[in-house]
């Protein structure tokens, strides 16, 4: 028998008195030339306001305000992409402009392409039409399980104790802190470490808080002597200021990728890691942009300069696109989870951390599924 | 009115009494995984004389090296389900691969290097093919539809050179990359093709680390000055001399490329060495990408030697490349075989220019004709 195909159908149909004015041939002409074949058909782009998690909100809150910022939730959005022949994938950004672009074409045009920034979306897609985990697209032989970060902003010490122990209790072992002037940072790690286990690992943020190089060394020899603190993320803000710490300071030094020209970090040994930043939180702009994540993982792994990747860190579906990159990218040596801060994370599957690791979901695709009844209760009307 | 979707469709298919002797079963269960089996391979090995122009030249020179050269490519074709056949070329023999690989999913397979770098082709083949797009989309969304392939001479005698050089004109290369040996005068080569070639065109030369020494190599790029398509070397010392690098880069007028995968690259990079890396260790896909998203970041271009021997490598290569950033040539040595076995002609447009085939797949067309008459294996 001849294998059936959609010519084959049409021709057919039209024998049994099936016009191109008729719904039915029109569906069929509409219907895809092979169930390989599928073409992106459609797309959704729900915006959603997710506030803080009630434990945090007021602290939250309360912390940016004193940074002169209103921030009372996170946006963050939520795509669907459809194809023609009913699968679904889910990701958690992408423009207009770019979806606009991809109805009609095939999800395989962007598998290796991050650029147009739906890969997240793309990768849960072609692993439900082909059966392969996100990672494994990504790479031949992907880890199985990832480390993943707590997230806090600065709070005070009982509270950051009370927030690491509920971390260690979720399995994580390391955490990443907020520092700001309003908060002692050496208080702060002694009630940490008060509360945790003794594997617990610390990193602080300072988001150029610290402001010099002699504060930096100031607080990074007290931090330092507290086991577990190991490092200290953008203490400085010029290279000029990051050359003088280099080799002085006893913290292990990050600072976000493309604040400081990767060749520069790379022939002077400015930093011990580098941050990758989602484009709509953290973004440096400058030379970062355009930057994709396997590219920065080929740096990593040629110089040695470990990641931690904060692309993705604020919904379910984000922070299982981070898990699958930092399963198929060796050079990512932390991921950030930021939702750990917000009321849900829009997904049905628990985030279950066991012993500091997060075992990559074993489903096709991105391996969660889209909670739609939370998308609905916080999605931006 | 509701958008009408496939899964409709088929509905009110089955309730007009359309059964599923037309409609195959898995087009049915659309959210479930889309099946490709790999049903059959085959393998062929193939030895392809060197063209007759300048055979007898190049296995001289083969001789004065002590190598036994001939091309020996082998071409693959793996068969699926649905009745698609995806091409593949290797240096080795993938029957043991192949072997392995029969009943899975051709998705299994998709940006894994460990089934060798031939098997990869033929993969990225079937998954455009299924796709319905060209192998260059599975690489970007927006490849450049046309790509630079360069010209190619081993170190012939001037003579041979200028004729070859005319040559690769006449078909439109405008990138040419000549041997340089110790048998022959590189200056001599460089004005014997000075003679025929147009302003425009760009002479490079590959000397293999046959220059010995940062001072010889220097040596000879003054005596190239006076030749304005003279654009640079490949390899002009052996590649772990370091500081015979520094001394070059210092001094020398001209561009310099190195083998990414031969220097220390980390190195070169740091120092900034060179201006190209050159890629010919036969890794596709991911491995490939890596290495053009790295010189995005560190300003060195590519020129990229990974399809040798037969079209199906050549054009592959082109379609990848076409989707990479920083790819400034690609180059293959078909057109000194006797025959590249590809139905369709590798046609160089005006500008020095290959235009990527557009249909699914590949875009071409295995020669069976060829392939029988060359076939050893």
């Amino acid at each position: 028998m001849p294998k059936p195909n959609r010519r084959r159908l049409l021709q057919y149909m039209a024998t049994l008195g099936a016009t191109a004015a008729t719904p039915l041939y029109r569906a069929a002409a509409d219907s895809p030339a092979s169930a390989v074949e599928m073409r992106i058909s459609r797309y959704e782009i729900i915006p959603t306001r997710m506030p803080w998690d009630e434990r945090v909100r007021e602290m939250a809150v309360l912390n940016w305000r004193r940074e002169n910022m209103d921030v009372p939730y996170s946006d963050s959005t939520i795509v669907k992409l459809y194809t023609d022949d009913g699968l679904v994938g889910i990701g958690d950004r992408g423009s207009e402009d770019v979806l606009k672009r991809m109805v009609g074409r095939s999800p395989w045009e962007y598998l290796n392409s991050e650029t147009a920034d739906v890969l997240a979306a793309i990768l849960d897609l072609l692993g439900k039409a082909t059966g392969l985990l996100a990672c494994r697209l990504l790479a031949p032989s992907p880890k199985k399980r990832i480390i993943q970060t707590y997230w806090s902003l600065s709070y005070p010490p009982d509270m950051i104790a009370s927030e690491a122990k509920r971390a260690a209790s979720l399995g994580y072992r390391v955490h990443k802190v907020k520092i700001r002037p309003w908060e002692d940072p050496v208080a702060q790690a002694h009630a940490i470490f008060s509360a945790v286990p003794t594997d617990y690992r610390v990193w602080g943020d300072a988001n150029r808080n610290w402001g010099s190089v002699a504060r930096t060394l100031y607080y990074a020899t007290k931090l330092a002597e507290i086991p577990g603190y190991f490092g200290v993320e953008s203490p400085v803000a010029s290279l000029e200021e990051y050359r003088q710490l280099k080799d002085k300071t006893p913290l292990r030094v990050a600072e976000h990728w493309g604040v400081l020209s990767p060749m520069l970090v790379a022939r002077e040994g400015l930093l011990d890691a580098l941050i990758i930043p989602g484009p709509t939180r953290g973004d440096t702009g400058g030379d970062s942009r355009g930057d994709t994540v396997f590219g920065q993982n080929a740096f990593a792994k040629m110089y040695d300069i470990p990641l931690w990747d904060e692309t993705s860190c604020w919904n379910g579906i984000g922070l299982a696109m981070q898990a699958h990159q930092a399963a198929a990218y060796p050079g990512i040596q932390y991921t950030i989870n930021a939702a750990v801060t917000a009321e849900d994370d829009l997904v049905k599957e628990p985030f279950t951390m066991k012993d500091g690791l997060y075992d990559i979901p074993e489903r096709p695709g991105l391996g969660v599924t889209l909670d739609d009844d939370a998308v609905d209760k916080y999605r931006v009307r | 009115m509701n958008e009408s979707t496939r899964r409709d469709w088929m509905k009110r298919t089955a309730a007009a009494g359309l059964g599923f002797g037309l409609v195959r079963p898995e087009v049915a269960q659309a959210a479930a995984p889309h099946k490709l089996k790999i049903t059959r391979s085959e393998a062929f090995g193939l030895r392809i004389p060197f063209n007759e122009r300048v055979r007898e030249n190049m296995l001289e020179n083969y001789r004065r090296e002590n190598i036994e050269r001939v091309y020996m490519p082998w071409i693959m074709k793996i068969y699926t389900d649905a009745g698609l056949i995806g091409l593949g070329e290797s240096e080795f023999d993938p029957r043991a691969h192949l072997q392995a690989m029969q009943s899975h999913d051709v998705w299994e397979f998709v940006n894994d290097e460990t089934v060798g770098p031939g098997i990869m082709i033929a993969i990225y083949d079937l998954v455009a093919q299924a796709a319905g797009i060209p192998a260059c989309k599975l690489f970007s969304p927006e490849p450049r539809k046309l790509i630079q392939p360069a010209w190619w001479s081993h170190c012939l005698r001037p003579a041979l050179l200028r004729e070859e050089t005319k040559r690769g004109i006449e078909l439109g290369y405008t990138v040419h990359k000549i041997k340089a040996r110790p048998y022959e005068d590189p200056i001599e080569q460089v004005a014997a093709m000075a003679e025929v070639a147009p302003h425009d065109y760009q002479i490079y030369i590959d000397a293999n680390g046959s220059f010995v020494s940062a001072g010889r190599a220097l040596a000879v790029a003054d005596g190239l000055r006076r030749y304005s398509q003279f654009k640079g070397f490949e390899e002009p010392i052996t590649n772990q001399d370091l500081v015979g690098y520094r001394e070059i880069r210092k001094h020398l007028p001209f561009r310099l490329a190195v083998h990414y995968e031969s220097v220390d690259h980390r190195s070169f990079i740091l120092e900034s060495l060179n201006d190209a890396f050159v890629v010919e260790d036969f890794r596709w896909g991911p491995a490939l990408a890596e290495k053009a998203e790295l010189c995005r970041l560190t300003g060195q271009m590519l020129w990229v030697e990974n399809g040798l021997y037969s079209g199906i490598s050549q054009v592959f290569e082109a379609h990848q490349c076409a989707a990479l950033p920083r790819v400034e040539f690609i180059l293959s040595l078909t057109h000194i075989a006797e025959d590249d076995i590809v139905v369709e002609p590798f046609t160089v447009e005006k500008g020095g220019f290959y235009r990527i085939p557009q249909k699914p797949g590949l875009g071409i067309t295995l020669d069976e004709k060829a392939l029988r008459k060359y076939r050893i294996a």
